[in-house]
């Protein structure tokens, strides 16, 4: 069975404790390798069978269906209609300057490859992942010993679950219904594109951009849900200083280097 | 921590949670590898192909995944381009096998580069009746760029310019023609007027006093003409003369056509007399033959004599 983290044991309240005598840079580089030796811990303990009792796939199941099934309905309309606008509004503007033939090919690179995975990993952060930072608290203002295995695997490892699948099966899922729409808008409701259309997504996930774009939506998946976890390496005090800003702010920018460092991997 | 408390931070519970789970995480991974599946499909990897090498003098605006088109339908894809041995740029493309009759050994190949979007690979096929591109098969690709234009269009229009500023320039000859043209322009606003500004102004005042003495031998003409005793006097009279002779020699004529007529007549008369002496020449013919046939008749009653022998008369 997994353990919490050792990182997680050391870091609860030493770290500002000892703050006088280390520089700012030297506390920071230290949250951020406990931060990091956590999220790894959580994978593992995601990954492991026998982390999975019974009261461990109960919380488990009622996470996912809260995170993931009950967003799913809302935020692919959401995208469908999104997608629907986009891909008239890119075909009407690339007609207009002769160049109709590009106008697929720009929604599926911008919005498919590009803007689906960013905009379903933010909406999965607003929604469920403020809400499984609330859980976590307001089971530390019931003073809950995180240090201990309990919490870990019933309040940790299922929300941890619960968004990582949110994100997933809403990106996969809007994706693919935006594949869709766009052919429709495109072309109608008509078999005869198929094979075009099939050719022009076969362009655009190349065998580089295919598998970035699947660890991209893996990396976002688990920076989504890993964030709000953060907060119980903060010491009370500094929890208490606007905690849930701080891993929201955390997450944006984590999420935001993601796409950067992929983007410089798919172009250059 | 007790279990209450654990369930008191959790929200509250989802009915069927457990079926909604396996259906989310089913749901995940059939997507995830249809996707994945779609994806290898969209790439070809499932089909059979044939090799082509396209050898390019150089491969600018070729991307590995580009199509090559046949009558605007894609029929191969750009897998690899590298750079052979003899310089020039091979590009390996994988043509679909049921795509691939209708290259032929005869087939053209060209790479066209435009100023707006990317290169295009075409493929044409003149003869499909030849026999079909060999697999692995290398072809030369004929260029086509839109832009390699553009230089000679700036040579030209620097030429151009050139000539521009030489044509404009302070000593040019274009600024001469311009400063005469004003020089003329502004002699024309002289007393003169335009004859000024044409002939210069000892020729505009020879011109005036020509014209003055012109006028002044058209008022003695008109005055030889018309005046009292003038020519045209002359000429209306003599014009009266001719024609009281021409009313003259009218009755002349009209005489001599009464003689015409009457030589006609006698003409006539004397046709008649003529077609009279036929007749009578003819009736004399007539009685002759009567008479010779009754002398025959005569003798051949008479018994006794039997001559043969007719005189006539």
């Amino acid at each position: 069975m997994i353990s919490p983290p050792a990182a997680l044991a050391s870091s609860q309240p030493p770290l500002e404790g000892r703050a006088p005598r280390h520089g700012w840079l030297r506390r920071l580089l230290v949250r951020e390798w406990h931060l990091l030796v956590f999220a790894s811990t959580t994978m593992v303990a995601l990954l492991s069978p026998a982390t999975y009792d019974r009261e461990v796939r109960r919380a488990m199941v009622q996470a996912v269906s809260s995170y993931a099934w009950q967003a799913l309905p809302g935020y692919a309309l959401l995208s469908v209609l999104g997608g629907a606008v986009l891909t008239h509004i890119i075909a009407v503007s690339a007609a207009s300057y002769g160049l109709s033939h590009l106008a697929l090919e720009a929604v599926v690179r911008v919005y498919v490859v590009e803007l689906l995975p960013l905009v379903a990993a933010l909406f999965v952060a607003m929604r469920s992942g403020l809400d499984f930072l609330g859980r976590l608290a307001r089971a530390r203002a019931r003073g809950v010993d995180f240090r201990s295995a309990e919490p870990f695997r019933r309040l940790i490892v299922p929300g941890v679950a619960g968004n990582l699948l949110a994100v997933l099966a809403l990106t996969l899922v809007s994706g693919l219904l935006v594949l869709m729409t766009a052919y429709l808008v495109a072309y109608g409701v008509t078999p005869w594109g198929v094979g075009t259309y099939t050719r022009l997504v076969g362009q655009v996930f190349d065998p580089v951009t295919a598998p970035t774009v699947l660890l991209k939506i893996l990396l976002f998946a688990i920076a989504v849900a890993i964030a709000p976890v953060s907060i119980v390496l903060d010491s009370p005090r500094r929890a208490a200083r606007g905690g849930e800003v701080r891993v929201m702010a955390r997450l944006l920018l984590v999420l935001l280097a993601i796409e950067v460092a992929l983007l410089l991997l798919l172009h250059f | 921590m007790t279990d209450q408390d654990y369930s008191e931070t959790a929200s509250p519970p989802i009915p069927h949670a457990g079926a909604k789970t396996v259906a989310i995480i089913a749901m995940t991974l059939l997507l995830l590898s249809g996707f994945v599946l779609y994806v290898m499909f969209a790439r070809g990897v499932f089909e059979d192909t044939q090799r082509l090498v396209l050898l390019a003098e150089n491969s600018e605006g070729v991307t590995i995944g580009m199509d090559m088109t046949f009558s605007g339908f894609p029929i191969g894809r750009v897998e690899r381009i590298d750079l052979g041995e003899d310089g020039k740029a091979h590009i390996h493309l994988d043509i679909p096998t049921r795509d691939a009759r209708w290259l032929r050994t005869t087939s053209m190949f060209t790479l066209e580069r435009s100023l707006v979007g990317g290169a295009k690979l075409r493929a044409f096929t003149g003869v499909p009746e030849d026999p079909p591109l060999p697999d692995g098969a290398r072809r030369e690709v004929l260029i086509g760029d839109a832009s390699a234009g553009i230089t000679q269009l700036v040579s030209s229009l620097h030429q151009v310019t050139d000539n521009l500023v030489r044509m404009t320039a302070e000593e040019s000859p274009l600024n001469a023609s311009i400063a005469n043209l004003q020089a003329v322009t502004g002699a024309m606003t002289g007393p003169h007027g335009a004859l000024e500004g044409l002939l210069g102004a000892s020729g505009a005042q020879s011109l005036r006093e020509s014209l003055k003495e012109t006028n002044q031998l058209l008022a003695s003409t008109q005055a030889r003409l018309h005046g009292k005793e003038g020519l045209m006097d002359d000429a209306q009279r003599v014009t009266r003369e001719l024609n009281t002779l021409l009313v003259g020699v009218r009755g002349s004529l009209q005489k001599t056509d009464a003689l015409l007529d009457d030589a006609r007549a006698i003409a006539a008369n004397s046709r008649a007399a003529t077609e009279d002496l036929d007749a009578l020449r003819n009736e004399v013919e007539a009685s002759m033959r009567r008479v010779s046939r009754l002398i025959e008749e005569v003798n051949r009653k008479w018994p006794f004599a039997r001559q043969h022998e007719l005189k006539l008369p």
